[in-house]
């Protein structure tokens, strides 16, 4: 193997990781612009919407062995019905102290953790590939099927995300909503319904980043908290709100994991990643993509 | 406002409700500790017949500080069973003279600080006995200090080997230690003519011991491992530290981490590329491993001094009554507390009618030429009771012995 060949292999792993973070990274920064809410619970929503399409692919739902793609999309539906329900649980919160939010969002998370061991048992399994795991040689670098599925559809549901927000006629009323919510009501934005379809789409997308995981992770009730964590500080690390900061934060963070376990010191990885998470945000408290963040008062 | 949550409560309550229904199948919650066919008085019966209220006799309290949640959870449910089913047995047999065993369970999630503070609520609150306490060595080698404050024994089934160097003459471990494993599979592999090996552990005390171990097994033969990488315990993407292990080209990776992560690197160290062998100690002979593993497991070898359910009347009466008990087919952790249980068992015997933790503890150390699942047991004065570890391999998805010790 040549040095560009191992550079590339490493990057190569590090985006398919960074497509989950970022997918999940979404979800805190779509809810955060609109709501104002940074919702802790993220991580559980990301590990139950992994269950809710695994349990149909596994056929652990009455027998009923679905195919990849339709437990994808069934997984991802029921998760955004969760994520409305949500919504109107955290309504409350979004105008509360910073404190009283933060608790009520953690509080959900170890609920919905919890659930999960009750229902699923803690003990979690591993989950077949759809996708053949012989990996494809590309010049000396493996590329494996599931990874390349993951940042492909990444990509696809990240860029109809974009498309979403700034071409519909619901998309741009989310976004006038999450400017000002006041001026967007009286200009007749339905704000409520339009936090709904926030919550919604981001829970969608963190089942998305979960069921495509699945097969190159181990599922149980306790990845919720790995993922929570690097998604919200890939989030921030692009600029908390920001949807191409979530982006950007989330393949960045992979990327940076990656690289330190390959060439820096592997017993460090998080300790590597977390630390530029820092530095970025000392130089830019904005995050890379930041906007420079609109004061609610 | 107040009517609208009420919605919403339901709403959820009504998901979990379908969720609930549609997995009627999901594992089950735990059985208590207590089973329901223990006879409540087995010998007293005919000798006073009206005599004055019958209470039963108190039941011996026994701790149990393991995962029963989180990453690790599978360690606490193996070990779990393997006591039950010996305790279950003893108590429909009458228990110690009539006096049931009792388990008390907590959970301390893998996590060191959790053990610690259990470990005093069942010293001082329920006041056990005996404990077994824990399955995994960062949480052991935390609560040894405890238990030997208070003089209360406790098996443990965690490998470090440091766990009964800390001066504790209360701590027993119920399977061989860290360095047995690893001696035992580096000098297999060695012997099989390879030379060029790489390790990937986890930085926990079980993965930074095995590690270590690995290391000096190898210098043992005057061989340096390649490569030495590491990762944390919830890490599910290797390829950085894979990518740098396969440039150093090694015909062995040696696993020192957990099954589950370990399984994850064998899958994605094949699909890499990596075409030579796999091999580890405790953590690689299970089903986990080779369920997490996949194909990728096939051909893996490992060390284990529980190396089949088939091999003598003892371990085929134990697989056979594990099946019937939790109906999954038993593997080397179940074995070790079985082991650990038995002996308990004994000791208690030995101890009554005085039972208590210096008698137990005192019964421990005596106990020596008993044959367990694992081999002979016999305790030396620092708690190790078994020292030789067998070999076998992944062959078409089946743990299958190689050698026994």
């Amino acid at each position: 193997m040549t040095k560009t060949v191992i550079l590339v292999q490493t990057i190569v792993g590090g985006l398919g990781i960074g497509s989950i973070y970022a997918l999940v990274a979404l979800g805190y920064s779509m809810v955060y612009r609109s709501m104002g809410l940074v919702n802790f619970a993220h991580g559980s929503i990301y590990m139950i919407g992994t269950y809710f399409g695994v349990i149909f692919y596994k056929g652990m739902v009455a027998g009923l062995h679905l195919p990849y793609w339709a437990a994808f999309i069934v997984g991802i539906l029921l998760t955004a019905i969760l994520g409305v329900a949500l919504e109107r649980l955290f309504r409350p919160l979004a105008n509360l102290d910073l404190m009283l939010m933060l608790l009520g969002t953690i509080g959900v998370g170890i609920m919905l953790d919890n659930l999960a061991i009750i229902i699923w048992g803690a003990e979690g399994f591993a989950v077949r590939s759809p996708l053949s795991s012989k990996p494809i040689l590309v010049g000396g670098v493996a590329l494996v099927p599931q990874m390349l599925l993951i940042i492909g559809v990444g990509t696809v549901l990240m860029v109809g995300l974009q498309t979403f927000l700034s071409r519909t006629k619901v998309g741009k009323a989310m976004r006038a909503a999450a400017q000002d919510r006041e001026i967007a009501s009286t200009m007749g934005i339905p704000v409520n319904f339009t936090n709904a379809v926030t919550f919604a789409i981001g829970s969608g997308l963190a089942a998305a980043a979960g069921i495509l995981a699945a097969p190159i992770v181990y599922v149980n009730p306790a990845m919720s908290a790995a993922v929570g964590i690097k998604g919200f500080a890939a989030a921030i690390l692009g600029g908390l709100g920001s949807i191409p900061g979530a982006i950007v934060g989330g393949l960045l963070f992979g990327v940076i994991e990656a690289i330190s376990a390959g060439y820096i010191s592997s017993a460090y990885t998080k300790g590597i990643a977390f630390i530029i998470m820092v530095l970025v945000l000392m130089i830019k408290p904005s995050g890379i993509v930041g906007e420079t963040t609109v004061e609610k008062v | 406002m107040t009517r609208r949550n009420l919605f919403v409560a339901i709403t959820l309550l009504t998901i979990v409700a379908v969720m609930l229904g549609a997995c009627g199948q999901a594992t089950p919650t735990k059985a208590p500790a207590q089973p329901t066919a223990a006879p409540a008085q087995p010998t007293a019966a005919p000798a006073q017949p009206t005599a004055a209220p019958t209470t039963p006799p108190e039941p011996i309290k026994i701790g149990w500080i393991a995962p029963k949640t989180g990453t690790n959870a599978i360690l606490g449910e193996w070990d779990e069973r393997g006591i039950l089913l010996a305790f279950e047995a003893k108590n429909a047999a009458g228990g110690i003279h009539g006096r049931m065993l009792q388990l008390i369970q907590e959970d301390d999630e893998a996590d060191p600080t959790k053990a610690v503070a259990l470990a005093q609520k069942l010293i001082t609150q329920d006041k056990v006995v005996a404990a077994f306490a824990c399955t995994n060595s960062t949480t052991t080698l935390a609560v040894v200090p405890v238990f030997m404050e208070y003089k209360i024994p406790h098996l443990t089934s965690a490998l470090n080997a440091a766990i009964t160097q800390k001066g504790s003459k209360y701590v027993f471990r119920d399977c061989p230690a860290g360095p047995a494993y690893e001696k035992s599979i580096v000098d297999f592999m060695v012997g099989k003519g390879f030379k060029k090996f790489a390790i990937i552990s986890d930085t926990s005390a079980y993965g930074k011991g095995e590690a270590e171990y690995q290391t000096n097994a190898l210098k043992a033969h005057g061989l340096e491992p390649l490569a030495v990488e590491w990762y944390g315990i919830e890490d599910k993407d290797f390829t950085g530290q894979l990518t740098k292990i396969l440039q150093t080209n090694p015909e062995v990776i040696l696993f020192g981490g957990s099954e589950v992560a370990s399984g994850l690197i064998a899958k994605q160290a094949r699909q890499l590329g990596f075409t030579g062998q796999f091999a580890g100690g405790a953590a690689i002979g299970t089903t986990k491993f080779v369920e997490v593993a996949g194909d990728a497991a096939e051909g893996t070898y490992y060390s284990n001094p529980y190396i089949s359910n088939d091999l003598n009347d003892l371990t085929r009466d134990f697989a056979a009554r594990y099946k019937a008990r939790w109906g999954d087919e038993p593997e080397s952790h179940g074995a070790k507390a079985y082991d650990g249980a038995t002996v308990l068992i004994m000791a208690l015997e030995k101890a009554y009618p005085d039972i208590t933790p210096e008698r137990i503890t005192e019964e421990l150390h005596k106990i020596c030429g008993v044959q367990g699942l694992q081999g002979t047991i016999c305790y030396d004065e620092n708690g190790e009771g078994l020292h030789e570890v067998g070999i076998g391999v992944v062959k078409d998805g089946k743990l299958t012995p190689v050698s026994v010790k």
